[in-house]
């Protein structure tokens, strides 16, 4: 069983390059964000150290910067300055720990069965008694019976749920969901909850709902432009921002309009700094 | 229960992946492997019949009636290993960078060297169909001895891997920036162009100076030439060739191996699914 990955950010900033258009209109990105060689600054100088089995839920606008921070922690993207590691090594490194990236679109081959795409996976991890494994997480997310389909012929939700078992398939130290619960149907959104909370790696899931937040998450992380603004340890997500206005739920906007509002910042008590013995081995 | 290395296991999950996904639509793969270079070889096979054929109407300079067959056959065969193999990375990477799939390939512990022999798998799976139709249509036509038969699957897995490796940086490139594919695409047509995978390399000295005299050492010391003479060579006379051709060629395609191998584990990673 694994015991989850630490994560360290160290003045993390993530470039993309702008569209070249000569008959582009003026662009309307905030002055901050844009590079003087036409890069726009999706994340900007973000430090942030997480501890391992730590659960941590993202918040953000859209646009704020929460999938670009998955993809350069999944070693997607490369940072244009600083660095993020994952348990010691370059997040980018292929040596380093397994990484579960569950994107906000299935990273899944359509023109394979369900099978095949598991198979691959767990060849690619080198999962030793895969074709039990497969089975398995195959009965977990409700696919038995459709293993032997194209994906192609999957529907969006069972679309998900394999993207799901993909997720857990290599049994990763480090969980990192991208609003992971809106293609699922209620009943699988809660035993998906349910397998994210008996986990034991560190988990950084980006959510527009607060329930979700509350129930499997401790620590709250606000990324508004690209820039870190709120890094918050909690017990009850109330103490951080109004929740609810009388019986009424919040939006995740209004959350977070409440939380920018706040200058209000709890101590949280750091785990062990990592070690840089490895750092920047690309 | 016997487990294979990882590493081979990643190489062969690729290669497997990718031609269950090539064999999705079984029937259109093998059309497209056997009838497209069949449908390339039947208008030039046309013209070669009227010129150098059964009562030929003008001889074309280093063929002869006996032997413009087997020319042309070696000639499509390469050519088709090549067309293949130059444009494997590309298609595939492109393929995978839209639908977003390539991403699995970045979040996976799969080493580098696993992705790139996976996928020259693939091709040469791809290739196969091709290889062995038109090598028993030649075999009934223009039967040779089982060292020439060896000697030419030798060089056409030499080609292969040449293919593969300008295909390497070529796919690698277009993940990076798909802006230099067009130049690279170009690079590729010219070195077909500077191949006689159609034509004898004698009709060079055929053209106006001093077209000639630019083209005769390009195309001479174009290590495709060279081990596609070696073939026809070692197709025609039974599996006598100069070794010292196969040997140029070998070398050739170590140092290319290396260079793209380098290149591409340099590049690959700059993804520009962004835009770059």
């Amino acid at each position: 069983m694994n015991q989850g990955s630490s994560i360290e950010l160290k003045h993390l900033s993530v470039d993309y390059p702008l569209p070249f258009n000569i008959f582009h209109r003026k662009s309307k990105l905030k002055s901050a964000q844009i590079h003087p060689r036409r890069r726009f600054r999706a994340l900007h100088n973000i430090s942030l150290r997480i501890c391992p089995g730590e659960r941590i839920g993202i918040v953000g606008m859209n646009g704020a910067g929460k999938t670009t921070l998955f993809r350069t922690l999944a070693g997607i993207l490369n940072p244009a300055d600083g660095y993020a590691l994952i348990d010691n090594q370059n997040a980018s490194n292929p040596k380093r720990q397994p990484v579960g990236y569950m994107a906000a679109f299935p990273l899944i081959y359509r023109q394979l069965t369900g099978y095949e795409n598991l198979r691959f996976i767990a060849n690619l991890y080198h999962i030793q008694h895969s074709e039990e494994r497969i089975m398995k997480l195959a009965e977990m997310v409700g696919l038995s019976d459709a293993l032997d389909k194209y994906v192609e012929q999957y529907s969006t939700g069972m679309t998900a749920r394999l993207d799901f078992a993909r997720v857990l398939l290599p049994d990763p130290p480090l969980l990192i969901l991208d609003e992971p619960f809106g293609s699922f149907d209620l009943r699988f959104a809660e035993e998906a909850k349910n397998i994210i909370k008996k986990s034991k790696s560190t988990i950084i899931l980006a959510t527009h709902n607060l329930e979700d937040i509350e129930s499997i998450t401790e620590r709250l992380i606000l990324l508004h432009h690209g820039e870190l603004i709120r890094d918050i340890s909690f017990t009850d997500l109330s103490e951080v921002a109004p929740t609810h206005v009388g019986k009424k739920s919040l939006s995740i906007i209004e959350f977070v309009q409440g939380l920018l509002r706040r200058t209000m910042v709890v101590e949280r008590n750091y785990c062990e700094p990592i070690h840089r013995k490895h750092v920047l081995s690309k | 229960m016997f487990y294979l290395n990882n590493d081979f296991r990643e190489t062969l999950a690729i290669a497997r992946k990718e031609i269950q996904i090539d064999l999705r639509f079984a029937i259109s793969y093998l059309f497209q492997s056997i009838v497209s270079p069949l449908g390339r070889l039947i208008p030039i096979l046309t013209v070669y019949a009227a010129t150098v054929g059964q009562n030929a109407i003008s001889p074309i300079p280093g063929l002869t009636k006996e032997t413009y067959i087997p020319f042309l056959a070696l000639g499509i065969i390469f050519n088709t290993a090549w067309r293949a193999s130059t444009s494997v990375f590309k298609e595939k990477f492109q393929r995978d960078k839209w639908a977003r799939t390539i991403e699995l390939l970045f979040i996976a512990p799969v080493k580098t060297p696993s992705i790139v022999i996976g996928y020259g798998i693939s091709v040469i799976v791809q290739n196969i169909p091709t290889f062995v139709a038109f090598l028993i249509a030649l075999w009934i036509i223009h039967p040779t001895s089982f060292s020439g038969l060896l000697l030419t699957l030798l060089s056409f897995i030499l080609v292969t891997l040449i293919g593969l490796s300008v295909g390497l940086v070529f796919g690698g490139a277009s993940l990076a920036t798909e802006n230099i594919t067009p130049f690279l695409s170009y690079i590729i047509s010219a070195f077909t162009f500077l191949t006689p995978f159609f034509y004898p390399i004698e009709v060079i000295n055929k053209l106006p100076y001093p077209i000639n005299f630019i083209l005769d050492p390009l195309i001479r010391y174009n290590p495709l030439n060279t081990a596609l003479s070696f073939a026809r060579t070692a197709w025609l006379n039974n599996g006598k060739a100069n070794p010292y051709e196969i040997i140029y060629v070998f070398i050739v395609t170590v140092v290319l191996l290396l260079t793209a191998g380098y290149i591409f584990r340099k590049i690959w990673r700059k993804f520009g699914i962004q835009g770059s």
